[in-house]
């Protein structure tokens, strides 16, 4: 869930290992920045779609789905999003972005794994610094 | 009590203006500046401008020492980290979280919201309610496996002038005429010789399955 630069970056990365993602995002103008041969091929499947509502999960084979992740800009769409694909549709590995520092560390102890690009960045950042 | 409302719209403004006037010691959250001091003008000074789902905003709020969260926003994603923020980080005793999109209420019951408003539910409810059993209106609900209620039925003017001994009526089983309160407004209880009149209102224990049936038959049957 998510085609911004992150989910796009994801996406692609996952391909290469051989795995096939469907990727949900309402504006389908996102999907233009999809790596072309992928789509072509069925590794990558673009879904115009609200990652918050049911019909939409289902049209993205949620059902099936090994791992849902949830990576768009907004914490609490991913949370929300994240936690139906956990308590509805029992997703076996969930990963939620979540920027707020506060509310990653709270879903962790929930048992969601919350990732933060912020924290992530920023560490990286300090160890090339005093690498 | 002290209550944290997150959202100033509609529905978080005529919360707050019951709850301030039940007593409670009230704050609400919104983001929006001008809605909060509309807000203030109206009920004094209750309103935090900020996000909800910020924990720091919620201190600010006075959520630390509040015993009820409700979240009134239109966003559910909103309500709910509103509420689970409430819960798990500052251990609120109860949430209460409008539900907006019906997709998502099972979810926030799941999650351990305490009262989940599926407000499509509600208006589905009471329109079929409305629509399906016209004339009939569930006074309460009784205790028990067997799901009854008290109900009350207005026979229509329309129907004859006559009216019918209870006996002749073939009353759904689980049914038992209790009162009847005629046009004048004399209450009596009925016994199976007492006439069922058009403009009676018949007060009725019922089971849910056999409301519809009840009310066919006095409606249809005291028209014969």
């Amino acid at each position: 869930m998510g085609g911004d630069g992150l989910g796009i970056s994801v996406a692609a990365a996952l391909t290469e290992q051989g795995h096939t993602v469907h990727i949900l995002d309402p504006r389908a103008e996102a999907f233009g920045r999809l790596p072309p041969g992928e789509v072509e091929q069925g590794r990558i499947v673009p879904i115009v779609g609200d990652g918050t509502l049911q019909q939409d999960l289902e049209r993205a084979y949620i059902k099936d789905a090994h791992v849902f992740m949830a990576l768009t800009d907004i914490d609490t769409r991913n949370v929300l999003a994240a936690q139906m694909a956990r308590h509805l549709y029992q997703v076996p590995k969930v990963i939620c972005r979540i920027d707020d520092p506060t509310t990653q560390k709270m879903y962790n102890d929930l048992g969601i794994v919350a990732l933060s690009s912020m924290t992530l960045v920023s560490q990286s950042a300090v160890r090339a610094a005093s690498a | 009590m002290h209550i944290v409302i997150v959202g100033a719209g509609r529905i978080g403004v005529s919360l707050a203006g019951w709850l301030v006037s039940e007593g409670h010691e009230i704050s609400v959250v919104d983001w929006d500046r001008s809605s909060c001091s509309a807000l203030d003008e109206s009920l004094g000074s209750l309103s935090v401008t900020g996000d909800g789902t910020e924990a720091g905003v919620l201190s600010r709020a006075g959520v630390n020492r509040a015993d009820l969260l409700i979240a009134t926003t239109s966003r559910d994603d909103v309500n709910l980290v509103a509420c689970q923020l409430a819960r798990h980080h500052f251990s609120v005793a109860r949430t209460v979280s409008v539900v907006n999109n019906h997709d998502h209420a099972q979810l926030f019951t799941m999650l351990g919201i305490d009262i989940p408003v599926d407000i499509t539910q509600i208006v589905l409810g009471r329109v079929q309610e409305g629509l399906s059993l016209q004339g009939l209106m569930r006074l309460m609900p009784l205790s028990g496996r067997d799901a009854k209620s008290l109900v009350a039925i207005k026979i229509p003017l329309s129907l004859g002038k006559e009216g019918r001994p209870i006996k002749d009526l073939s009353l759904p089983d689980g049914t038992l005429i209790s009162l009847i309160i005629a046009r004048d407004g004399n209450a009596s209880i009925p016994n199976e010789n007492t006439l069922i009149r058009a403009g009676d209102e018949v007060v009725a224990v019922t089971t849910v399955q056999a409301e519809e049936e009840l009310r066919y038959t006095l409606m249809r049957e005291s028209e014969e």
